[in-house]
C-alpha cells in the first residue's frame, strides 16, 4: 500500500506478536516432544528442555503404533488422491477445452457440492455404506477414499478447468493436425503444459485426505485401522500424561504435509480464488 | 465435430458424475427423505410422512437455548475476529517489509496443519496441571491459573481462539491476493491528492477489495459454521454443552445417541442454512466466473 517508512517500522512491530502466536504451538510442540518423562508434567514449566530427549521420536514408535497408523494415513491420501486425479483430468480436460450444451450448468453443479459439508452427509453415508458392508475391516479404506475424494473433487475440477483452458486452441489443433487422437493430445501435449495444475490438484488432494478427520472417525471399525488424524488424539485419554510422546508423534505426522503444502500453495491460491481475484 | 465433441464430453463426465451422484447427491436426496420418516436405530427410514423429527429437535431446551445461540456466537465471533486480524496481516504482507517470505511461510503454517493435531496441541497447552500455559502463568506468579476447557465461558472462548488461529491463513491469503491485484498508481494517485495511510486504506483498498472480502466473509461463514474438529477435540462439546454447536450436537445425537432421525433433521436445516449462503455466493462470484471460462 505503499506506507512510508515509519509506517512500514510500525507494520512489523505489530506483525511480531501476530507471527508469535501463530507459532507459539508449533514452538511448544517442539519442546514438549523433546522433554522426558518428568520433566513434561513438572510442576515448574520450562520452555527449553533441561536435558534434550531426541530418542522421543523412536520411542514413540514402540509406545504407540505409530507406524501402522502412517501406513493407514498414506493408503487413504493415495487412494484419494489417485481417484481425484482420475475423475478431475478428464473432467477439466472436458469443461475446460470442449464446447458442448450444458456446459455451464454442470459447472455450476460441480460448484454446488463444494458447499455440502461432509458433516450434513455423514449420516446418510454411514448407513448406506454400512448397508454394502464397507465398514467392516480394512473394507473402511475403500469407504474413506470414495467421501474424501468426493468432497476434494469439485475444487480439483475447477482447479484443472482453469488450467486447461488458458491453452490456446492452436497448441492442441496443432498436435491434433499431427495425427494425434484427442486422447493423445491431452496426455502428450496438455498435460505436460498443465504440469502445475496437476502437481497442484494431486497434492491437494493428498494433504486434504491426510488430514479429514471426521469420515475417518465415524467410518473406521478398529484401531488397527485409524488414521493419525484419529489414533493421535485418541492417545490424550487413553495415555493422559504422555504429552511427551503426544506431542513427538503430532510433529511427525504434521511435518510431511507441511513441506509439501509449502510448495504449492501459490498454485493453491490461484484455484481457491478461481479467477474472481486475479 | 460438435456432436463427437459432446459425447466425448459425456464419456469424460461420467468417472465424476458418478462419484459426485454416490456420494454428495444421493446421500442429500436421502437425508431429505429420511429427515420426514420414521427412522429406527439403524438409520434406516421407515413411515414416510412426519415431523417429528423436526419438532424433537426444536422441543429440546438444550438445542433452542444453549447449541443454536452458541452456533451464531461462534460463528459470528471467529469470522468476524479471523477477518480483523487476518485484513491486518494481508496489508503487512502486502508491503515489502524485510523478511516477507519467512513471515508468509510462518502465516500458512496452520494452514497445512490437520485441524485436529491443532487442536490437540491445544488441549495440552490448555491441560490445567501439565500444560505450558498454566505453567507460564504459575512461572510469572500467578497462583491458581484457570482450568480453561473445564469453565464454560473460559472453554467458549478458547475454542473460539482456536477457531480464529485455524482460520487467519486461508483468509490471509485470500485477501492478500486481491490486495496484490490493486494496481499502484492507484496509491500514488491518492497519495499525490494529499491521502494519508488511513485513507487510502478506506478509499483505494476497500472499495477494490469488496468483492474479494465477499468471497472471504461468505466461505469463512460455511467453514466455521461446518467446524467440527477444533471443538470435538478440545472439549467434546462440554461442559454441560456449553461449547456445542450445531455441527458437533448433530454428530453427537446421530452418531453417539443413535438417534438417526433427529440427526437428518438437523442436516436438513444445516444443508438449508448452508444453501442460502451457497446461492450468495454464486450469485456474487460464480456467475462471473463460469463466463471466463
Amino acid at each position: 500500500m505503499m506506507a512510508s517508512r515509519g509506517q512500514r517500522i510500525l507494520l512489523v512491530v505489530a506483525m511480531l506478536p501476530i507471527l508469535a502466536i501463530i507459532l507459539l504451538p508449533y514452538l511448544l510442540m517442539l519442546s514438549g516432544a523433546l522433554k522426558s518423562p518428568e520433566e513434561i508434567v513438572a510442576r515448574e514449566y520450562t520452555v527449553v528442555p533441561r536435558d534434550p530427549q531426541p530418542q522421543n521420536f523412536v520411542e514413540v514408535f514402540r509406545a504407540m503404533p505409530l507406524a501402522r497408523f502412517f501406513l493407514n494415513s498414506t493408503i487413504i491420501a493415495v487412494g484419494a488422491m489417485l481417484l481425484v486425479l482420475t475423475c478431475a483430468i478428464p473432467a477439466g480436460y472436458a469443461l475446460g477445452r470442449l464446447r458442448f450444451p450444458g456446459r455451464r450448468a454442470v459447472l455450476f453443479t460441480i460448484l454446488m457440492t463444494q458447499m455440502f459439508s461432509p458433516i450434513v452427509l455423514i449420516i446418510a453415508l454411514f448407513s448406506q455404506f454400512t448397508a454394502y458392508g464397507l465398514l467392516e475391516g480394512w473394507k473402511c479404506f475403500i469407504a474413506l477414499i470414495l467421501a474424501d475424494a468426493a468432497c476434494r473433487l469439485a475444487f480439483s475440477i475447477w482447479l484443472l478447468t482453469g488450467y486447461f483452458s488458458t491453452v490456446p486452441r492452436e497448441v492442441e489443433e496443432a498436435a491434433l493436425i499431427d495425427g494425434c487422437t484427442r486422447p493423445q493430445a491431452l496426455r502428450r501435449v496438455l498435460l505436460p503444459i498443465c504440469k502445475p495444475g496437476v502437481v497442484t490438484t494431486m497434492i491437494f488432494a493428498f494433504i486434504t485426505a491426510w488430514n479429514e478427520f471426521v469420515f475417518a472417525l465415524t467410518f473406521v471399525p478398529s484401531d488397527e485401522f485409524r488414521p493419525l488424524t484419529v489414533a493421535i488424539p485418541s492417545f490424550i485419554g487413553q495415555y493422559g500424561a504422555d504429552w511427551h510422546l503426544l506431542m513427538a508423534a503430532a510433529l511427525l505426522a504434521t511435518l510431511p504435509v507441511v513441506a509439501m503444502f509449502l510448495l504449492v500453495e501459490k498454485h493453491l491460491v490461484r484455484g481457491l480464488g478461481a479467477g474472481a481475484i486475479k | 465435430m460438435k456432436r463427437r465433441d459432446t459425447l466425448l464430453a459425456m464419456i469424460l463426465l461420467a468417472p465424476s458424475a458418478a462419484l459426485l451422484i454416490g456420494i454428495v447427491f444421493y446421500p442429500i436426496l436421502r437425508t431429505f427423505y429420511a429427515s420426514v420418516c420414521e427412522v429406527d436405530r439403524k438409520g434406516i427410514p421407515g413411515r414416510f410422512g412426519t415431523l417429528e423429527n423436526f419438532r424433537a429437535i426444536f422441543g429440546s431446551d438444550v438445542f433452542v437455548h444453549d447449541i443454536l445461540p452458541q452456533t451464531l456466537i461462534w460463528t459470528v465471533v471467529v469470522v468476524a475476529g479471523t477477518l480483523v486480524i487476518s485484513m491486518f496481516v494481508a496489508v503487512a504482507l502486502n508491503e515489502h517489509l524485510p523478511g516477507r517470505r519467512l513471515m508468509r511461510a510462518v502465516v500458512l503454517l496452520p494452514w497445512a496443519t490437520a485441524l485436529v493435531i491443532s487442536a490437540a496441541i491445544f488441549r495440552w497447552m490448555l491441560h490445567p496441571t501439565q500444560g505450558p500455559i498454566n505453567g507460564l502463568l504459575r512461572s510469572w506468579g500467578v497462583d491458581a491459573p484457570p482450568a480453561w476447557l473445564a469453565t464454560p465461558d473460559l472453554a467458549f472462548g478458547s475454542v473460539i481462539a482456536v477457531g480464529i488461529w485455524v482460520s487467519i491463513p486461508f483468509t490471509a491469503t485470500v485477501l492478500l491476493a486481491g490486495l496484490q491485484a490493486i494496481p499502484d498508481d492507484l496509491y500514488e494517485a491518492a497519495l499525490i491528492d494529499g491521502a494519508n495511510a488511513w485513507q487510502r486504506f478506506r478509499m483505494v483498498t476497500l472499495p477494490l477489495l469488496r468483492p474479494v472480502l465477499m468471497i472471504a466473509v461468505v466461505l469463512n461463514v460455511i467453514y466455521v459454521f461446518n467446524s467440527f474438529p477444533i471443538i470435538w477435540t478440545l472439549t467434546e462439546g462440554g461442559p454441560a454443552n456449553q461449547t456445542h454447536i450445531i455441527v458437533t450436537w448433530l454428530y453427537r445425537t446421530a452418531i453417539w445417541n443413535r438417534e438417526y432421525g433427529q440427526g437428518y433433521a438437523m442436516a436438513v436445516l444445516t444443508f438449508l442454512f448452508l444453501m442460502a449462503f451457497a446461492i450468495t455466493y454464486t450469485l456474487v462470484f460464480g456467475r462471473e466466473e463460469v463466463e471466463r471460462l
